[in-house]
Protein backbone atom coordinates (compact mmCIF):
# COMPACT_ATOMS: atom_id res chain seq x y z
CA UNK A 1 0.00 0.00 0.00
CA UNK A 2 2.76 2.44 0.46
CA UNK A 3 4.63 2.15 -3.08
CA UNK A 4 0.74 2.59 -4.60
CA UNK A 5 0.46 5.50 -1.96
CA UNK A 6 4.33 7.18 -3.08
CA UNK A 7 2.59 7.48 -6.31
CA UNK A 8 -0.55 9.67 -5.14
CA UNK A 9 1.82 12.15 -2.75
CA UNK A 10 5.05 12.08 -2.72
CA UNK A 11 6.21 10.59 -6.37
CA UNK A 12 3.50 11.77 -7.83
CA UNK A 13 4.32 11.80 -12.09
CA UNK A 14 2.59 15.09 -12.49
CA UNK A 15 2.78 17.44 -9.44
CA UNK A 16 6.51 15.74 -7.92
CA UNK A 17 8.45 14.17 -10.44
CA UNK A 18 7.22 16.78 -13.86
CA UNK A 19 6.46 13.74 -16.11
CA UNK A 20 3.86 14.05 -18.78
CA UNK A 21 2.94 17.54 -18.26
CA UNK A 22 2.22 18.21 -22.46
CA UNK A 23 -0.82 15.69 -22.38
CA UNK A 24 -1.91 16.88 -18.90
CA UNK A 25 -1.96 20.61 -20.16
CA UNK A 26 -3.50 19.34 -23.39
CA UNK A 27 -6.39 17.20 -22.51
CA UNK A 28 -7.47 17.89 -19.25
CA UNK A 29 -10.04 20.77 -20.86
CA UNK A 30 -12.48 18.14 -19.30
CA UNK A 31 -12.91 15.84 -16.60
CA UNK A 32 -14.01 13.14 -18.97
CA UNK A 33 -11.50 13.73 -21.13
CA UNK A 34 -9.03 13.28 -18.23
CA UNK A 35 -10.18 9.89 -16.96
CA UNK A 36 -9.91 8.22 -20.68
CA UNK A 37 -6.14 9.66 -20.90
CA UNK A 38 -6.19 8.57 -17.55
CA UNK A 39 -7.28 4.64 -18.35
CA UNK A 40 -5.02 4.92 -21.47
CA UNK A 41 -1.77 5.64 -20.25
CA UNK A 42 -2.54 3.54 -16.93
CA UNK A 43 -3.14 0.41 -19.58
CA UNK A 44 0.37 1.24 -22.10
CA UNK A 45 2.18 1.69 -18.20
CA UNK A 46 0.98 -1.51 -17.31
CA UNK A 47 1.95 -3.21 -20.75
CA UNK A 48 5.30 -1.48 -21.24
CA UNK A 49 6.35 -2.25 -17.12
CA UNK A 50 5.39 -5.65 -17.63
CA UNK A 51 6.94 -6.24 -21.18
CA UNK A 52 10.04 -4.32 -19.95
CA UNK A 53 10.58 -5.96 -16.65
CA UNK A 54 10.56 -9.83 -18.24
CA UNK A 55 12.55 -8.55 -21.26
CA UNK A 56 15.38 -6.62 -19.97
CA UNK A 57 17.91 -9.39 -19.51
CA UNK A 58 17.71 -10.19 -22.58
CA UNK A 59 18.41 -6.62 -24.26
CA UNK A 60 21.76 -5.18 -24.50
CA UNK A 61 22.13 -1.88 -23.03
CA UNK A 62 23.04 -0.33 -26.19
CA UNK A 63 19.84 -0.89 -28.00
CA UNK A 64 17.87 -0.86 -24.51
CA UNK A 65 16.08 2.65 -25.52
CA UNK A 66 15.17 1.52 -28.71
CA UNK A 67 13.54 -1.97 -28.20
CA UNK A 68 11.80 -0.19 -25.13
CA UNK A 69 10.31 2.15 -27.77
CA UNK A 70 9.21 -0.22 -30.02
CA UNK A 71 7.81 -2.06 -26.69
CA UNK A 72 5.87 1.11 -25.56
CA UNK A 73 4.65 2.06 -29.34
CA UNK A 74 3.24 -1.71 -29.76
CA UNK A 75 0.89 -0.71 -26.20
CA UNK A 76 0.20 2.50 -27.33
CA UNK A 77 -1.25 1.25 -31.09
CA UNK A 78 -2.84 -1.62 -29.06
CA UNK A 79 -5.01 0.70 -26.68
CA UNK A 80 -5.27 3.22 -29.49
CA UNK A 81 -6.75 0.41 -32.31
CA UNK A 82 -9.05 -0.63 -29.31
CA UNK A 83 -10.22 2.20 -28.59
CA UNK A 84 -10.94 3.44 -32.14
CA UNK A 85 -13.03 0.41 -32.28
CA UNK A 86 -14.35 0.23 -28.68
CA UNK A 87 -15.00 3.47 -27.37
CA UNK A 88 -14.92 5.74 -30.54
CA UNK A 89 -16.56 8.46 -28.84
CA UNK A 90 -13.46 8.79 -26.52
CA UNK A 91 -10.95 7.74 -29.04
CA UNK A 92 -11.95 11.41 -31.29
CA UNK A 93 -12.36 13.65 -28.41
CA UNK A 94 -8.59 12.54 -27.17
CA UNK A 95 -7.72 12.25 -30.75
CA UNK A 96 -4.12 12.91 -31.14
CA UNK A 97 -2.60 12.43 -27.67
CA UNK A 98 -3.23 8.79 -27.69
CA UNK A 99 -0.38 7.99 -30.02
CA UNK A 100 1.23 11.13 -28.25
CA UNK A 101 1.21 8.75 -25.54
CA UNK A 102 4.36 7.01 -27.58
CA UNK A 103 6.66 9.97 -25.69
CA UNK A 104 5.14 10.67 -22.61
CA UNK A 105 7.91 10.30 -20.16
CA UNK A 106 5.98 8.62 -17.58
CA UNK A 107 6.39 5.47 -19.78
CA UNK A 108 10.18 5.23 -20.48
CA UNK A 109 11.02 7.20 -17.04
CA UNK A 110 8.91 4.01 -15.53
CA UNK A 111 10.73 1.27 -17.99
CA UNK A 112 14.29 2.85 -17.27
CA UNK A 113 14.10 3.83 -13.75
CA UNK A 114 12.32 0.82 -12.47
CA UNK A 115 10.82 -1.82 -14.44
CA UNK A 116 14.01 -3.00 -15.86
CA UNK A 117 15.74 -3.53 -13.05
CA UNK A 118 12.49 -5.09 -10.79
CA UNK A 119 10.37 -8.21 -11.18
CA UNK A 120 7.55 -8.56 -12.77
CA UNK A 121 5.18 -8.31 -9.59
CA UNK A 122 7.15 -5.04 -7.95
CA UNK A 123 6.77 -3.44 -11.89
CA UNK A 124 2.83 -3.93 -11.93
CA UNK A 125 3.17 -2.28 -8.24
CA UNK A 126 4.50 0.64 -9.82
CA UNK A 127 2.71 0.54 -13.05
CA UNK A 128 -0.36 1.06 -10.84
CA UNK A 129 1.17 3.54 -8.13
CA UNK A 130 2.48 5.68 -11.51
CA UNK A 131 -0.91 5.49 -13.15
CA UNK A 132 -2.78 6.56 -10.38
CA UNK A 133 -0.83 8.92 -9.25
CA UNK A 134 -1.40 10.34 -12.60
CA UNK A 135 -4.69 10.08 -12.85
CA UNK A 136 -5.71 11.87 -9.75
CA UNK A 137 -2.96 14.49 -10.94
CA UNK A 138 -4.89 14.93 -14.55
CA UNK A 139 -8.57 14.55 -13.01
CA UNK A 140 -7.60 17.17 -10.36
CA UNK A 141 -6.17 20.15 -13.14
CA UNK A 142 -9.42 18.69 -15.09
CA UNK A 143 -12.03 19.05 -12.29
CA UNK A 144 -10.50 22.52 -11.50
CA UNK A 145 -9.99 23.94 -15.21
CA UNK A 146 -13.71 22.69 -16.57
CA UNK A 147 -15.86 24.04 -12.84
CA UNK A 148 -13.69 27.68 -13.52
CA UNK A 149 -13.29 27.69 -17.24
CA UNK A 150 -16.81 26.03 -18.79
CA UNK A 151 -18.84 26.31 -15.59
CA UNK A 152 -19.75 22.25 -16.23
CA UNK A 153 -18.33 19.08 -15.02
CA UNK A 154 -18.74 15.89 -17.57
CA UNK A 155 -17.86 12.51 -16.26
CA UNK A 156 -19.85 10.53 -19.36
CA UNK A 157 -20.96 12.97 -22.32
CA UNK A 158 -24.83 13.47 -22.35
CA UNK A 159 -24.85 10.75 -19.17
CA UNK A 160 -23.81 12.21 -16.09
CA UNK A 161 -23.00 16.03 -16.85
CA UNK A 162 -23.39 18.76 -13.91
CA UNK A 163 -23.72 22.84 -14.62
CA UNK A 164 -22.22 24.90 -12.42
CA UNK A 165 -24.81 27.90 -11.57
CA UNK A 166 -23.15 31.14 -12.03
CA UNK A 167 -19.99 30.22 -13.78
CA UNK A 168 -21.95 27.99 -17.03
CA UNK A 169 -22.84 31.22 -18.04
CA UNK A 170 -20.45 33.07 -17.30
CA UNK A 171 -16.60 30.93 -17.31
CA UNK A 172 -13.45 32.18 -16.79
CA UNK A 173 -12.63 31.64 -19.94
CA UNK A 174 -8.17 31.76 -19.21
CA UNK A 175 -8.73 28.57 -17.58
CA UNK A 176 -9.91 26.44 -20.89
CA UNK A 177 -6.33 27.81 -22.50
CA UNK A 178 -2.95 26.36 -21.86
CA UNK A 179 -2.16 29.32 -19.63
CA UNK A 180 -5.05 28.91 -17.35
CA UNK A 181 -3.87 25.54 -17.05
CA UNK A 182 0.07 26.53 -16.44
CA UNK A 183 -1.68 28.43 -13.55
CA UNK A 184 -4.05 25.26 -12.52
CA UNK A 185 -0.79 22.98 -12.34
CA UNK A 186 1.51 25.85 -10.60
CA UNK A 187 -1.07 25.81 -7.83
CA UNK A 188 -1.83 22.65 -7.29
CA UNK A 189 2.06 21.40 -8.08
CA UNK A 190 2.09 23.40 -4.63
CA UNK A 191 -0.95 21.89 -2.90
CA UNK A 192 0.81 18.17 -3.39
CA UNK A 193 4.72 19.05 -2.30
CA UNK A 194 2.66 20.70 0.78
CA UNK A 195 0.29 17.17 1.17
CA UNK A 196 3.68 15.20 0.40
CA UNK A 197 5.63 17.25 3.16
CA UNK A 198 2.62 16.96 6.01
CA UNK A 199 1.87 13.29 5.21
CA UNK A 200 5.56 12.85 5.90
CA UNK A 201 6.00 14.26 8.81
CA UNK B 1 27.88 -14.93 -34.08
CA UNK B 2 29.39 -11.47 -34.04
CA UNK B 3 28.07 -8.92 -31.33
CA UNK B 4 26.46 -6.70 -33.96
CA UNK B 5 24.54 -9.70 -35.75
CA UNK B 6 23.02 -10.66 -32.16
CA UNK B 7 22.04 -6.84 -31.02
CA UNK B 8 20.54 -6.37 -34.51
CA UNK B 9 18.56 -10.18 -34.36
CA UNK B 10 16.98 -9.23 -30.63
CA UNK B 11 15.82 -5.60 -32.04
CA UNK B 12 14.63 -7.87 -34.81
CA UNK B 13 12.81 -10.18 -32.96
CA UNK B 14 11.30 -8.08 -30.64
CA UNK B 15 10.01 -6.03 -33.46
CA UNK B 16 8.79 -8.98 -35.28
CA UNK B 17 6.70 -9.70 -32.35
CA UNK B 18 5.41 -6.45 -32.13
CA UNK B 19 4.09 -6.37 -35.90
CA UNK B 20 2.57 -10.39 -35.45
CA UNK B 21 0.41 -8.47 -32.00
CA UNK B 22 -0.46 -5.40 -33.90
CA UNK B 23 -1.57 -7.41 -36.67
CA UNK B 24 -3.95 -10.15 -34.81
CA UNK B 25 -5.47 -6.76 -32.81
CA UNK B 26 -5.90 -5.43 -36.30
CA UNK B 27 -8.03 -8.55 -37.35
CA UNK B 28 -10.59 -7.99 -34.58
CA UNK B 29 -10.49 -3.81 -34.79
CA UNK B 30 -10.55 -3.14 -38.42
CA UNK B 31 -14.12 -4.14 -39.45
CA UNK B 32 -15.39 -2.37 -36.48
CA UNK B 33 -13.51 0.65 -37.45
CA UNK B 34 -14.64 0.20 -41.13
CA UNK B 35 -18.16 -0.78 -39.81
CA UNK B 36 -18.26 2.77 -37.55
CA UNK B 37 -17.24 5.11 -40.59
CA UNK B 38 -19.37 3.72 -42.62
CA UNK B 39 -22.49 4.17 -40.17
CA UNK B 40 -20.73 7.75 -39.70
CA UNK B 41 -21.15 8.85 -42.73
CA UNK B 42 -24.51 7.18 -43.62
CA UNK B 43 -25.70 9.47 -40.62
CA UNK B 44 -23.52 12.70 -41.54
CA UNK B 45 -25.07 11.98 -45.40
CA UNK B 46 -28.48 11.94 -44.21
CA UNK B 47 -28.83 14.53 -41.90
CA UNK B 48 -26.68 16.90 -44.71
CA UNK B 49 -29.45 15.76 -47.68
CA UNK B 50 -32.47 17.03 -45.78
CA UNK B 51 -34.43 14.22 -46.73
CA UNK B 52 -33.72 14.10 -50.22
CA UNK B 53 -32.28 10.62 -51.24
CA UNK B 54 -28.59 11.34 -52.37
CA UNK B 55 -27.60 9.64 -55.94
CA UNK B 56 -24.89 7.58 -56.01
CA UNK B 57 -21.52 8.88 -55.12
CA UNK B 58 -18.82 9.64 -57.92
CA UNK B 59 -15.25 9.84 -56.36
CA UNK B 60 -12.67 12.58 -57.23
CA UNK B 61 -14.48 14.88 -59.50
CA UNK B 62 -12.50 17.58 -59.22
CA UNK B 63 -9.22 18.75 -57.49
CA UNK B 64 -10.13 19.16 -53.64
CA UNK B 65 -12.99 17.33 -53.62
CA UNK B 66 -12.54 12.98 -52.43
CA UNK B 67 -16.26 12.45 -53.73
CA UNK B 68 -19.68 14.08 -54.15
CA UNK B 69 -23.50 12.86 -54.34
CA UNK B 70 -26.09 14.26 -56.27
CA UNK B 71 -29.12 15.60 -54.45
CA UNK B 72 -32.62 14.70 -55.77
CA UNK B 73 -32.77 15.83 -59.60
CA UNK B 74 -30.37 18.93 -59.72
CA UNK B 75 -31.37 20.27 -56.72
CA UNK B 76 -27.35 20.01 -54.94
CA UNK B 77 -25.02 18.21 -54.00
CA UNK B 78 -23.50 17.19 -51.13
CA UNK B 79 -19.11 17.17 -51.24
CA UNK B 80 -16.81 15.03 -49.43
CA UNK B 81 -14.06 17.83 -49.44
CA UNK B 82 -10.36 17.77 -48.25
CA UNK B 83 -8.87 20.36 -45.96
CA UNK B 84 -6.16 20.61 -43.93
CA UNK B 85 -6.14 22.00 -40.36
CA UNK B 86 -3.83 22.50 -37.30
CA UNK B 87 -3.20 18.74 -36.92
CA UNK B 88 -3.29 18.19 -40.17
CA UNK B 89 -5.84 16.44 -42.82
CA UNK B 90 -9.01 16.93 -42.22
CA UNK B 91 -12.25 15.74 -43.88
CA UNK B 92 -15.72 18.24 -44.46
CA UNK B 93 -18.96 16.69 -45.84
CA UNK B 94 -21.06 19.94 -46.27
CA UNK B 95 -24.20 19.64 -48.96
CA UNK B 96 -25.06 22.75 -51.34
CA UNK B 97 -27.86 23.75 -53.59
CA UNK B 98 -27.58 23.71 -57.29
CA UNK B 99 -26.63 27.22 -56.79
CA UNK B 100 -23.67 26.44 -54.28
CA UNK B 101 -25.45 27.76 -51.15
CA UNK B 102 -24.39 25.74 -47.85
CA UNK B 103 -27.66 24.44 -46.58
CA UNK B 104 -25.28 22.47 -44.01
CA UNK B 105 -22.14 21.34 -43.11
CA UNK B 106 -20.16 18.54 -40.92
CA UNK B 107 -16.37 18.11 -40.00
CA UNK B 108 -15.69 14.48 -40.00
CA UNK B 109 -11.95 12.93 -40.33
CA UNK B 110 -9.38 15.12 -37.62
CA UNK B 111 -6.31 15.54 -35.48
CA UNK B 112 -7.55 19.00 -34.61
CA UNK B 113 -6.52 19.79 -31.12
CA UNK B 114 -8.81 18.76 -27.67
CA UNK B 115 -10.77 22.04 -26.57
CA UNK B 116 -10.02 24.06 -29.55
CA UNK B 117 -10.13 22.80 -33.35
CA UNK B 118 -11.68 19.29 -31.98
CA UNK B 119 -14.75 22.44 -30.86
CA UNK B 120 -15.32 22.12 -35.27
CA UNK B 121 -16.93 18.71 -34.33
CA UNK B 122 -20.23 20.35 -32.61
CA UNK B 123 -22.86 20.25 -35.03
CA UNK B 124 -23.52 23.38 -34.46
CA UNK B 125 -20.08 24.96 -35.25
CA UNK B 126 -21.21 24.64 -38.83
CA UNK B 127 -24.16 26.80 -38.65
CA UNK B 128 -21.54 30.06 -39.36
CA UNK B 129 -21.46 28.25 -42.49
CA UNK B 130 -25.20 27.75 -43.49
CA UNK B 131 -26.70 30.07 -45.87
CA UNK B 132 -23.57 31.39 -47.56
CA UNK B 133 -22.25 30.67 -50.87
CA UNK B 134 -24.41 32.38 -53.17
CA UNK B 135 -25.48 36.25 -52.05
CA UNK B 136 -23.39 35.92 -49.07
CA UNK B 137 -19.99 34.82 -49.79
CA UNK B 138 -18.62 31.74 -47.37
CA UNK B 139 -16.71 33.70 -44.49
CA UNK B 140 -13.00 32.97 -44.41
CA UNK B 141 -11.82 35.37 -42.30
CA UNK B 142 -12.84 35.92 -38.60
CA UNK B 143 -13.51 39.21 -39.88
CA UNK B 144 -16.14 37.68 -42.11
CA UNK B 145 -18.17 35.75 -39.59
CA UNK B 146 -19.31 39.61 -37.27
CA UNK B 147 -20.63 38.68 -33.92
CA UNK B 148 -19.93 35.01 -34.79
CA UNK B 149 -16.31 35.43 -34.40
CA UNK B 150 -15.89 34.00 -30.86
CA UNK B 151 -17.00 30.90 -31.90
CA UNK B 152 -13.72 29.97 -33.34
CA UNK B 153 -11.39 31.41 -30.68
CA UNK B 154 -8.57 29.84 -30.36
CA UNK B 155 -9.14 27.61 -33.65
CA UNK B 156 -8.25 30.06 -36.41
CA UNK B 157 -6.26 27.57 -38.48
CA UNK B 158 -9.00 24.51 -38.01
CA UNK B 159 -11.97 27.71 -39.46
CA UNK B 160 -9.40 28.80 -42.25
CA UNK B 161 -9.06 24.86 -43.67
CA UNK B 162 -13.00 24.35 -43.22
CA UNK B 163 -14.03 27.71 -44.56
CA UNK B 164 -11.24 27.51 -47.64
CA UNK B 165 -12.61 23.48 -47.92
CA UNK B 166 -16.54 25.16 -48.27
CA UNK B 167 -15.60 28.08 -50.26
CA UNK B 168 -13.87 25.88 -52.93
CA UNK B 169 -16.98 23.21 -52.77
CA UNK B 170 -19.41 25.66 -53.23
CA UNK B 171 -17.50 27.57 -56.18
CA UNK B 172 -17.41 23.52 -57.97
CA UNK B 173 -20.87 23.46 -56.99
CA UNK B 174 -21.48 26.99 -59.18
CA UNK B 175 -19.60 25.84 -62.03
CA UNK B 176 -21.53 22.39 -62.13
CA UNK B 177 -24.49 23.89 -61.78
CA UNK B 178 -27.56 21.12 -61.80
CA UNK B 179 -26.22 18.55 -64.27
Amino acid sequence: MRDIFKGLLKENPIFVLALGLCPSLAVSTSVNNALGMSLATFLVLLGSNIAISLLARHIPDEIHIPAYIVVIATFVTLVDMSMQAWLPALSQSLGIFIPLIVVNCIILGRAEAFASKNPVGASILDAVAMGLGFAVGLVAIALVREILGAGSITIVPGILEFAVPGLSEKPVLVFAFPAGALIVVGFLQALFRWLGEVTEK
Amino acid sequence: MNEMTDKALRLGAIGAVAALLLALMNTFTEPVIAEQKAQKLNSALTVLSGGIQPGREEMAPAPGIARRWPLGAGEGWILELDAVGYGGPMTVVASFTSKGEVMAARLMANSETVGFGKNAEDPTYMDIFVGSGQSVPVPVTKTALGDDADVVAGATVTFSGISAAIAAGSKAVQEWGGQ
